[in-house]
């Protein structure tokens, strides 16, 4: 034990080195790449707007002010609190949320159902859920606006076998919305809630039937929060990007169900956004984000050690 | 006193169980009366736990029939039977607290809550864990976890208690304490014990009968003392503590007892003889600790010279080759002299009493 532990304090300095030679390149990326751009975008918030896009260098509140309060088309009304950009916040919550459940609705089962096969079927059955996932996105999401329109093969479908006798209206609505996001994020949802349930001892099921508990007894007394933290991690990796996404609102969702990630797109596209404004957006969501993330981990770990 | 059909707790009738082509359980017929402590003994895969979890409910039987207390248990799901068990690994719920894990099966009997409080209480109690209640699982030590999974699965009161080698993940002095522990439990409680073990000194410890089981069958059911001493086969003889098996012939009858021929010519009077004609071929049992060893050669029945001895402890192990050919295993107590110790390449006599060998049905 000593003798390995001195031959180890004798090498630290170069395993160190060794170690940090390794490191490098990942934190150049994650500098670069995650911390620059985001730093950028604060600093972007709290500058002045250029009317063709672009910032004027010149410190400002404007953007910040102009999420919150409705000063008139002119900026000289006394200030009164400015909806539109609240509503689009909660609405983008919303749509999230549902996700998010229809995710799990549709994803413990399959999470489950794969855990529980025999080893040598699970990897043909997780490689079968990410399969759609080799399209891209804007071409799923296409797909999914061709599949429910008035007049596709969804509606011809009910049609035919006469559950309706007239179109659903599906396109442009906030089930759209919501169908489009559930399906994007999905295996977000299967991956994370299936390395859970495939550490799950199901002795444990057999233990609380054992002791006179039914099946859905079972699913919501033991096998839930045995494992919650799979179904935790797979709920904010869907609700997340979900919360920011706006190729499935642009899409699906028409003009009357703006989402936050379209709204922080308009303001970068073309000559008629406003750069600061689109990050100060974007600066309030993350915000938002941390928060819920940081509040989860504490509370976390307060159960870890109750 | 309760009719006969009533005091069998457990009636297992012809139960067979097939894994697609493994065959894990045959025809298996037991009957366990009430208050009980009862054994299923056997090396891994014998099929001990399929029986177990047929019992409990957790597999279907393949055919035949169980019966708890008269009642057929066929169709009726493990939360509808009214056995609770002990699990190997005490599959005790992670994400609640002991006391919580006590009260679960309660709960589920839909007990009012100062039932349920009350009941938790006395079986905090029974176990020595009043002190413990509120930990999770993982804060426990192995022994706290196992009588905490004693705790839950007797909570509930049930007919007839299962427990599927609880002691194995134990080390051995907690194991031998826990051993008494359970004893008296089943005692206390009146409950029927059902215990599945690979360990022969765990069975022969605790239980009031044993059956010992191999390869999906079951050999022989008896008390401890007919299976150690008048094992009904090779297997059982071998399984259980340590064995000479002699080839042996018949030569005749003297006093009851059967006298079997040896390969060297020396006659043994035997017990346990099925009767058979003169001649025929049969294999002895001769447990080593009925064998004595003596210093003078001519003094037994037997010489032999020590090639072996080992010191256990409390008794030391010789192997001694007979003249003749054959070598057999000899436990001799260790006494406070040093009268009985021989060396390797002593000459010794062996005396065997009569009866003490005991003939197999196979």
């Amino acid at each position: 034990m000593t003798g390995a532990g001195n031959d180890r304090l004798n090498r630290s300095g170069a395993f160190r080195s060794v170690r940090t030679a390794l490191l490098l390149p990942s934190w150049l990326v994650i500098g670069v790449f995650l911390l620059v751009p985001v730093f950028l975008m604060l600093v972007f918030s709290f500058l002045t707007k250029e009317f063709r896009g672009g910032v004027i260098w010149e410190f400002s509140l404007a953007a910040y002010d102009q999420f919150i309060f409705d000063r008139g088309l002119f900026g000289d009304e006394p200030p009164t609190i400015e909806w539109t950009y609240i509503t689009i916040f909660c609405r983008s919550i919303l749509q999230a949320a549902v996700a998010t459940v229809l995710c799990l609705i549709l994803g413990f089962p399959t999470a489950y159902f794969i855990a529980t096969r025999d080893s040598r079927h699970r990897m043909v059955w997780l490689f079968l859920v990410t399969v759609p996932y080799w399209v891209n996105l804007l071409i799923r999401t296409v797909s999914m606006k061709f599949l429910i329109r008035d007049n596709g093969p969804l509606n011809e479908l009910l049609l035919a076998l006469g559950a309706i006798s007239q179109p659903l209206t599906l396109i442009n609505t906030d089930f759209a919305v919501q169908l489009g996001l559930f399906y994007s994020y999905l295996p977000f949802m299967v991956l994370p809630v299936y390395a859970s349930v495939e550490r799950y001892d199901f002795s444990l099921s057999e233990a609380a039937a054992d002791l006179y508990a039914g099946r859905w007894t079972i699913l919501r007394r033991v096998v839930f929060p045995v494992v919650r933290p799979g179904i935790v991690a797979g709920c904010i990796l869907v609700f997340i990007p979900s919360l920011g996404a706006f190729l499935a609102p642009d899409l699906l969702g028409g003009a009357k169900n703006f989402m936050i990630g379209s709204l922080i797109e308009e303001q970068f596209k073309g000559n008629a956004g406003n750069w600061p404004f689109g990050a100060a957006v974007a600066m309030i969501l993350l915000s938002m984000v941390l928060i819920a993330l940081m509040i989860h981990a504490r509370q976390q770990s307060r159960t870890e050690v109750g | 006193m309760a009719t006969d059909k009533q005091s069998i707790a457990v009636e297992i009738r012809n139960v067979g169980k097939r894994f697609g082509d493994f065959v894990a359980l045959s025809s298996a017929s037991l009957s366990i009366p009430d208050n009980e402590f009862f054994t299923l003994l056997g090396p891994s895969g014998c099929g001990k736990t399929t029986l177990l979890r047929l019992i409990a409910g957790f597999e279907d039987v393949s055919e035949g029939q169980i019966l708890l207390y008269g009642q057929e248990l066929e169709g009726l799901p493990p939360h509808k039977r009214p056995v609770n068990t002990v699990f190997q690994h005490y599959a005790l719920f992670p994400h609640m607290t002991v006391s919580e894990n006590v009260a679960f099966g309660l709960r589920m009997k839909g007990f009012d809550k100062s039932r349920i409080n009350e009941t938790v209480q006395r079986m905090l109690g029974l176990v020595h864990l009043e002190k413990l209640a509120d930990r999770r699982p993982h804060q426990l030590s192995g022994g706290q976890q196992q009588r905490a999974a004693l705790a839950r699965a007797i909570a509930p009161g049930p007919k007839v208690l299962l427990l599927d080698e609880p002691l194995s993940a134990l080390d051995l002095k907690l194991r031998q304490a826990m051993r008494l522990e359970l004893k008296q439990l089943q005692k206390d409680t009146g409950i029927t014990f059902v215990f599945v073990t690979h360990d022969q000194e765990e069975a022969l410890a605790m239980s009031d009968r044993i059956a010992v089981m191999s390869d999906g069958t079951i050999q022989q059911t008896g008390d401890a003392r007919e299976i150690y001493d008048n094992p009904l086969n090779r297997f059982v003889a071998n399984f259980i503590g340590e064995a000479n098996f002699i080839d042996a012939e018949l030569a005749g009858k003297a006093d009851g007892l059967c006298q079997y021929r040896l390969p060297n010519g020396h006659i043994v009077s035997c017990g346990g003889a099925a009767p058979a004609p003169s001649g025929s071929k049969r294999v002895i049992l001769l447990r080593p600790e009925k064998i004595g060893l003596i210093a003078d050669p001519q003094a037994g029945g037997l010489e032999g010279v020590v090639s072996q001895a080992v010191y256990l402890g409390t008794d030391t192990q010789y192997r001694v080759k007979i003249d003749g050919g054959m070598s057999l295993l000899v436990r001799c107590q260790n006494f406070g002299s040093d009268m009985s110790r021989f060396r390797t390449g002593d000459r010794v006599g062996l005396r065997i009493e009569d009866g003490a060998a005991r003939v197999l049905a196979d």
